[in-house]
């Protein structure tokens, strides 16, 4: 082991234990931790978006002046100066051109992207459920097939029904019966179901984590 | 006279028995004359003709005497025989004839007895004792008789008025009924005065508890006593707080007042303009109420003045002879003359069960108005916030919280090393989900020479559950001899992508802008006239989609994947997607895969077995199964401490 190899494993040793300081609270190690990285990962993405992005896209087009491709390159150029005059002079309307324009890009691509990608394939895979091929297998009924598509189904139906009936809850107080509160219940299940699956990856994935730094740790003692 | 063993007398016309002094029967009212008859004379009905004519005066001016005698006139005598009395108008002639008949016997039995004359007299003077004394009794029981219905009358409206006022003072949120006059009279004031209570907080209402000093001070305020300084001012306020509620008590405290203090003048001028004492300024009154005070009625402005007034008592006892002052005393006075005396008896008779309350002790809580207390208060407590932090923080953290996040981590750490440290890494042997296995065969699928675009977005956070699976699926595509062609977005995947294989590989592309930079890539056409600003990212071919046939997205985040699947993924509908990501996003992409639109997941440790990695060589396996057995028992004991907790709040809010 080089002694730059035993240098940043000293370096991440000691990282490493000024973040698990942060079991104390939030104690000035675990700020200096943070910060050091919030710092180096800022000045790496600088660097690296001074390399691949703003030299090539903004700055060498304008060597190719008057070609095309050297004009259509302007466009962007002076939507980040725009952006950097925001830095300097606050409520400025000129600046709020590109913000504008980046907003209504993005908003367009998230619905058109939305529709595309999510809401209506995801129609078609329920209603694809009850496709009479998936729902029976060699002229016998597909007991599994037909469960999975009737609780899928009745799954997303309540778990819609359960904003719906919160939405009216909170409009109205007469808001009450007692078969809406069931199905909002049984929607409540899956919505359970879901983010109880989501927090066990979520801590297995910060388990696995903490295992390998400590690991790590480990290792690191018993070179000595 | 007839004497009877027990000196009682029968009545000859009806038989009553009277007792031995008795002029008249008590039944039939019939004059017993008897008792005049002297041994040796005969009745008066029975001497006729032998009355003489020389002394007729002396037995009519005794019978006139006797019935002019008020002692003796009875409405009786008004309704006595008629035959009776033109009987003795009749033989009053006759008896003048007598007179000197029996007068001479009188003389002559004079000279006989020793006290002949003693004998008559001494009867008639026992006659008028008796008298006297049965009538001072009778008097005297009728008076006492009096006195106790008056006493049993004033107790038991003063009973009444007690209850009356009780349940009149306060109503049921604890405000007067003088003070909810007030408020009606004056909406905007109390509104200020509300929103001035709010904004001061919830302390006020500590303040706002009445004491026993106010509440008498506001019961005598309501009964609209007004209470004037005396020479014994101590006295009067222990009588009245003693007998609250009664406004008749009230004036007779007033009335206790000496009359030598120059109490006169005209009751009724008095009674209608009551006069304000007080030592407070004016300017200081019209900038409580202003104008609005012009509006209260005199019987609840003169309550409100009232307040004031005990100040005089602090000092200069004299001034209270003031002016209109002394007017309403006499009227006070005359109306509660004759109850005077009952309320005198009345002190005398009940004992005073309370200390007397020193008008010392009640002058402080009596110098400030309610707006002027309020408005003291609003101002202390707005000092007392100097310093203080208005803006409540959010989720701040308790000291017990801080302990056990302490304690959670110290322990989830110390069972993670004690693992590492004693014994073997152990094995495990979960079972293989459908997404793992489908991305397996997916990555099988992979021919040689196809081209396989892998798109790196993670963080190093989450290196340790990305990585053996990346590495892994890269060897495989190593193995087949397809293209890959490694790019990312996230600038911090760079130095990442070193550690995907041996050689230290490093992304082939760096695209800005993320996901629209991909979507730009996706939609976009190279066109006749050039080339785009983003095509000069590339070192190689720019476009990016070009005879691609895999995509595998490398992300810790479902949120990018599914971006990915909505704004990418439509535009190139014959590339087949897959994902390695971690255990986080696997429930949130799974829709994905059951829709098709991934063809394969592969999420984590969990999923290694898929890609034929033993999750044993990655993690330890035993720190992995205690740091899951630990927060399991953690989960469980907070949701029994949870609903515990639930339980006990709705007991305590059940009976509340």
């Amino acid at each position: 082991m080089s002694t730059l190899d035993l240098l940043l494993l000293l370096a991440g040793l000691v990282l490493s234990l000024m973040v698990f300081s942060y079991l104390l609270g939030d104690t000035l190690l675990f700020g200096i931790a943070m910060y050091t990285l919030v710092g180096m990962t800022a000045g790496f993405t600088f660097l690296v978006l001074l390399q691949k992005v703003i030299l090539p896209m903004a700055i060498s087009p304008l060597s190719a002046l008057p070609q095309t491709s050297a004009l259509l390159a302007l466009v962007p150029l002076l939507l980040s100066v725009l952006l950097i005059w925001l830095l300097f002079r606050k409520n400025r309307r000129t600046s709020g051109i590109p913000l504008g324009f980046l907003g209504g890009i993005v908003a367009a691509a998230l619905i058109i992207g939305l529709t595309r990608g999510t809401l209506a394939p995801q129609l078609l895979s329920i209603v694809d459920g009850f496709n009479p091929n998936k729902m029976t297998s060699a002229g016998l009924p597909n007991w599994t097939g037909i469960f999975e598509a009737f609780m899928m189904l009745a799954g997303v139906l309540a778990v819609l029904f359960v904003f719906h009936h919160r939405r009216n809850k909170k409009q109205q107080d007469t808001f009450n019966y007692s078969w809406l509160d069931g199905l909002s219940g049984f929607g409540q299940v899956f919505i359970g179901i879901t983010f109880g699956a989501i927090f066990v990856g979520l801590f297995s994935t910060g388990l696995v984590a903490l295992i390998a730094y400590v690991q790590y740790l480990v290792d690191f003692v018993r070179l000595w | 006279m007839s004497e009877q063993p027990d000196d009682l007398r029968i009545c000859p016309h009806c038989g009553q028995e009277n007792a031995s002094h008795t002029m008249r029967c008590i039944r039939c009212g019939q004059e017993l004359e008897e008792l005049f008859e002297l041994e040796g004379f005969e009745t008066t009905g029975s001497s006729d003709g032998e009355i003489s004519e020389n002394e007729p005066t002396p037995m009519a001016e005794i019978l006139a005497s006797l019935d002019e005698s008020p002692l003796l006139s009875d409405a009786d005598n008004e309704d006595a025989n008629p035959d009776v009395l033109a009987e003795i108008a009749e033989n009053q002639s006759d008896s003048d004839k007598e007179s000197q008949d029996w007068l001479e016997r009188i003389r002559q039995r004079a000279k006989e007895e020793e006290d002949a004359a003693g004998e008559l007299a001494k009867g008639a003077i026992a006659m008028d004792d008796r008298r006297s004394q049965e009538g001072r009794k009778q008097v005297d029981e009728a008076f006492d008789e009096i006195m106790r219905r008056i006493r049993e009358q004033n107790e038991r409206e003063k009973a009444r008025r007690t209850r009356r006022v009780e349940s009149d003072l306060v109503d049921e949120n604890g405000d007067p009924e003088w003070l909810r006059r007030i408020r009606e009279l004056h909406p905007d004031r109390e509104n200020d005065s509300q929103v001035t209570q709010v904004t001061s907080g919830m302390k006020d209402t500590s303040d706002d508890e009445w004491t026993e000093e106010e509440l008498q001070e506001l019961l005598r305020r309501e009964v609209g006593i007004p209470e004037t300084p005396v020479e014994e001012p101590e006295q009067e306020i222990t009588t009245e707080i003693s007998t609250p509620s009664s406004v008749e008590e009230g004036v007779e405290i007033v009335s206790t007042i000496p009359e030598d203090e120059g109490i006169q003048g005209e009751p009724a001028q008095a009674e209608t303009e009551p006069e304000v004492i007080h030592n407070i300024p004016d300017d200081e009154e019209e900038g409580f109420g202003g104008g609005a005070e012009d509006d209260i009625p005199s019987e609840e402005s003169a309550a409100l003045d009232l307040i004031e007034e005990p100040i005089q008592t602090e000092g200069e006892l004299p001034s209270v002879t003031d002016g209109e002052t002394e007017e309403a005393l006499p009227e006070e006075e005359t109306e509660a003359n004759s109850e005077e005396k009952i309320s005198e008896v009345e002190s005398e008779n009940l004992p005073s069960t309370e200390e007397p309350i020193s008008t010392k002790e009640i002058l402080p809580d009596l110098l400030l108005l309610k707006n002027q207390r309020e408005r003291a208060q609003v101002f202390s407590e707005i000092l007392g916030q100097e310093g203080r932090r208005t803006i409540p923080v959010l989720h701040e953290s308790s000291r017990q919280s801080k302990v056990g996040r302490l304690v959670l981590g110290l322990l989830l750490i110390l069972g993670v090393l004690l693992a590492i440290l004693i014994g073997p890494s152990g094995t495990v042997d979960l079972p293989l989900s459908a997404p793992a296995a489908a991305f397996a065969k997916n990555l099988e699928s992979v021919g040689s020479g196809d081209e396989v675009l892998i798109i790196l977005d993670y963080q190093a956070a989450t290196r340790n559950d990305i990585e053996p699976l990346a590495k892994r699926a890269l060897d495989i595509l190593k193995e087949k001899a397809s293209n890959v062609r490694i790019v990312t977005s996230n600038p911090e995947n760079i130095w990442l992508a070193g550690n995907l294989s041996q050689t230290g590989q490093v992304p082939d592309e760096f695209i800005p802008g993320g996901i629209l930079g991909y979507l730009a890539l996706a939609v976009g056409e190279t066109p006749s006239w050039g080339e785009q600003p983003i095509d000069q990212v590339f070192s190689g071919n720019p476009d990016l989609f070009s005879g691609v046939d895999q995509i595998v997205l490398i992300s810790d985040s479902a949120e990018f994947v599914r971006m990915w699947l909505e704004q990418v993924s439509p535009w190139k509908p014959e590339i087949k997607t897959s994902a390695i990501t971690t255990s986080v996003s696997a429930p949130i992409l799974l829709p994905y895969h059951d829709s098709g639109q991934l063809q394969g997941i592969a999420a984590g440790l969990a999923d290694a077995k898929a890609l034929d990695v033993e999750p044993q060589n990655l993690v330890n396996q035993r720190a992995f199964q205690v740091g899951m057995l630990l927060m399991i028992v953690v989960l469980l004991l907070g949701m029994i401490m949870k609903a515990d907790e639930d339980a006990q709040r709705r007991s305590e809010e059940r009976t509340q």
